[in-house]
This record gives structure tokens, sequence and C-alpha cells, in this order.
């Protein structure tokens, strides 16, 4: 009986440090996203073709987080997020080597803390990698039995369901800022820079968009029965 | 063609949470799909031997 409950209590434990983790990293992909955002919409840095295809890519990365805590974590849920990483990364390497192969070329669009933007995605897609490796080592979380937070009432479950429809807002908002720049056909390689909005008007809209996802997330919890997949 | 993009991204994120059994092949359909466009729009080769 001590055996079981002792085994149960640690399956528990390495659950709820998973789904942190998960949690962590889909936070952590919001972050890039929303630097990326900023400098479209506030600095007027339109984003160029491979710049779209490392946002799929993050996007794609979501996936696995987004997998793991509604539905519970499943090895091929990070085996989608490593694929994700290589195809986003593909566009990375890409972006590197055409700016680092003419010494003269000053990269495209503005340096954080020193690095391209382009960089910090490769940089993001191999930590992403590597990360999806060692937590593919970890089977315990997998042997758990873990149903995921759709079967779990709580105020996680309302987190989770908040964090993922902030990220399920940027989709949506890089999704419709294609149109304009890029319509329905192929995108210019350096697309205009726009004016960009005021500062505090991009704070306001991140505060807003932020208050809605928690909102939806209070709500969608409340509703939402406890189902399994 | 990029906008198509984004938008099948959008139906994997949507699967996600209403079908998330169907989420692997689509999913490798969108990513599929996003390496073509990803070549459509590599117009110049890289000199690789710098």
């Amino acid at each position: 009986m001590l055996t079981t409950w002792k085994s149960w209590d640690a399956d528990k434990r390495a659950i709820m440090v998973a789904r942190a983790l998960n949690l962590l990293a889909l936070v952590a992909l919001l972050g890039v996203l929303t630097g990326s955002l900023r400098l479209q919409f506030v600095v007027g840095e339109q984003p160029c073709p491979l710049c779209l295809v490392q946002r799929a890519g993050m996007i794609g990365l979501a996936l696995g987080p987004v997998l793991n805590l509604l539905w519970g974590i499943k090895p091929i849920n990070y085996a989608l997020s490593i694929l994700a990483a290589f195809v986003g990364g593909a566009g990375s390497v890409r972006q590197d080597l055409l700016h680092i192969a003419d010494p003269a070329d000053p990269g495209y669009g503005p340096q954080v803390m020193s690095f391209h933007l382009y960089t910090w995605a490769l940089i993001t897609f191999a930590i992403a990698v590597v990360g999806c490796a060692f937590l593919l080592m970890w089977t315990r979380t997998f042997t758990a039995n873990d149903r995921g937070l759709m079967a779990e009432r709580g105020p996680l479950r309302a987190l989770t369901l908040a964090v993922i429809t902030w990220f399920s807002i940027y989709v949506i908002v890089i999704t419709v800022s294609v149109i304009p720049e890029c319509g329905v056909g192929m995108c210019p390689d350096d697309p205009a820079n726009t004016s960009g909005l005021a500062s505090g008007l991009g704070l306001v809209i991140l505060l807003v968009i932020l208050v809605v996802s928690g909102l939806v997330g209070f709500v969608l919890n409340r509703r939402l029965p406890e189902v399994t997949s | 063609m990029m906008l198509s993009m984004f938008l099948v991204w959008i139906v994997v994120f949507a699967l996600a949470f209403f079908r998330p059994r169907f989420v692997p092949p689509v999913a490798l359909i969108a990513m599929g799909w996003t390496l073509f466009l990803l070549s459509a729009h590599i117009s110049d080769p890289i000199p690789l031997n710098f």
C-alpha cells in the first residue's frame, strides 16, 4: 500500500514538474513572439519572408507544450516540437548564412543584445530541440498515465488556458498582419517599413491581450467539463 | 502564399483543442507546406566557400 502511494506520489510530482516546464516553454515562446511583434507594430520593422517562416516554426514549436498540457504528456508531442524546430531552424540558418556570407552585409533588421532576431530564433530552436531531447529521456512522465489538464478543473488549467489563448491571439494577429504585407501572393524579399504605433499604445494593446486571455482562461476553466481525450 | 501557411497553422492549433488525434498528420502537412514556401523564397544561392 505504502509502495503504491509512494509510486503514485512520485508520478504526480513528475507530471507537475513536466507541466511546469511545458508552461514555461510556452511563456518563453510568447516572450520571443512579443519581441518580434513589438518590432513589427511599434518600431515598424516589417518581417521578411524568412522571418515569417521562423514565426511559423515558433507556432509549430508551441504545439508540443499545448498538447502536453491539454491532453497529457506524450513522446509524440515532443517529436512534433522537434520537427517544427527544424522547420523554423531551416529559415534561421538560411537567413544567418545569407547575411554572414558577405562580410560587408550589416544583416537584416535591428539587433537585440548584439544578435539579430534570426540568430535569436536559431538559438531558441536549438534550445528547444535540446530541451525536448532531455524531456524525452524522462520516461516517468510517459508511464504516469497523465490525462492532461482538460481532465482536471483548477487554477493550473485556468492559467494554461489563459496562456494558450494569449498564444492563439498572437497566431491570429500574425496571420492577419500578413495580408497587408503580402496579400495572397508571395511576400516581398525586403518589405517596406511602416511608421509604427506609439510605444504606449503598444503597451496598452499588450495589456488588453493579457486581460482578455486571463478572462478567457478563467471562463473556459469554469465552463469546460472535465473530459478525457 | 504565406497567408495560406498561417491559415494551415491556425487549423492545426484549432485541432489541438477539438481533435487532438488529427494534430500530428495535419501538423506534418503544415511543416511540409512551410518548407515548400521557404524553398520558394530562396531566390539566390549562398556561396558556402567563404
